[in-house]
């Protein structure tokens, strides 16, 4: 946190305790016994989420990625389904080594969960800049699959793309 | 007529999970079992979301099912990477076809 930032850190943090708080309350149904469980855990929330990070998040780009994500997991979903119901010889299954581009924490933890949600591919492990992937079908171009997700992340966090 | 197409999404939502299931049976190694649970059980839990949604034609429901499906859809993925890495650098050989 800036020395300077007193203000605008406090209207932040309000900002997430309100966000947070709509959460708790559309989950818990508005029963005002669950802000029992509720308080501790938005509590607990903001202490585990203190971190803050360098270079902001374009909101703009979020329906765009939301969309894709969207079709991704319907595409992996039902790839997924078929070679489970399917023949053996569907499977062609091995680990793919892929160089990451991207530096930004936020954009690379990002990466590693949506990966694994799109067809075809599993983040097994980072090893500094590499990716380890676990792809079902090797006869598909998973390393364009991922260099395409890696672009799409890359709009939403900008300024950490261009560093 | 939402309630018919509610029904729909709910036994597409059932269908994928059941596949999921069969993949995590059927599939020869950790790793290929891990696909089909995040990505058919994560796909089946958001047609039976959207189904009960369509079901009870209720907008704080509707957002409460899709806070859950994205909450669902998090830790699975989380997980999954979690499960997959610790594999790796337990030495766990991906099975490879013939």
């Amino acid at each position: 946190m800036g020395v300077a930032a007193g203000a605008p850190a406090w209207s932040g943090l309000a900002v997430r305790v309100l966000a947070l708080a709509a959460l708790w309350a559309v989950m818990g149904g508005g029963s005002l016994g669950s802000w029992v469980v509720g308080a501790p855990a938005i509590a607990l929330a903001l202490y585990l989420s203190r971190r803050r990070f360098s270079g902001g998040v374009c909101w703009r780009a979020l329906p765009g990625f939301a969309g894709f994500m969207l079709r991704e997991m319907v595409l992996g979903g039902a790839q997924a389904a078929l070679i489970a119901l399917g023949p053996r010889r569907l499977l062609r299954p091995g680990l793919v080594r892929f160089d990451l581009r991207l530096r930004g924490e936020r954009a690379r933890v990002l990466m590693i969960d949506c990966t694994s949600l799109t067809p075809g591919t599993l983040s097994a492990d980072l090893e500094g800049d590499v990716l380890w992937v676990h792809a079902l079908d090797l006869g598909r171009p998973v390393s364009a699959g991922c260099r395409r997700m890696e672009r799409r992340i890359a709009t939403l966090f900008p300024e950490e793309a261009k560093a | 007529m939402f309630d018919a197409l509610g029904l729909i999404f709910a036994a597409a939502g059932v269908a994928l999970f059941v596949a999921g299931t069969a993949g995590l049976l059927r599939f020869p190694d950790l790793y290929t079992r891990l696909h089909a649970l995040t990505k058919a059980d994560t796909l089946g839990l958001g047609l039976v979301c959207v189904g009960a949604a369509l079901h009870w034609g209720d907008p704080l429901i509707a957002l409460k099912l899709g806070l859950i499906w994205l909450l669902v859809m998090a830790s699975s993925t989380v997980l999954a990477h979690l499960i997959a890495r610790a594999a790796r650098r337990d030495g766990v050989r991906p099975w490879e076809a013939e």
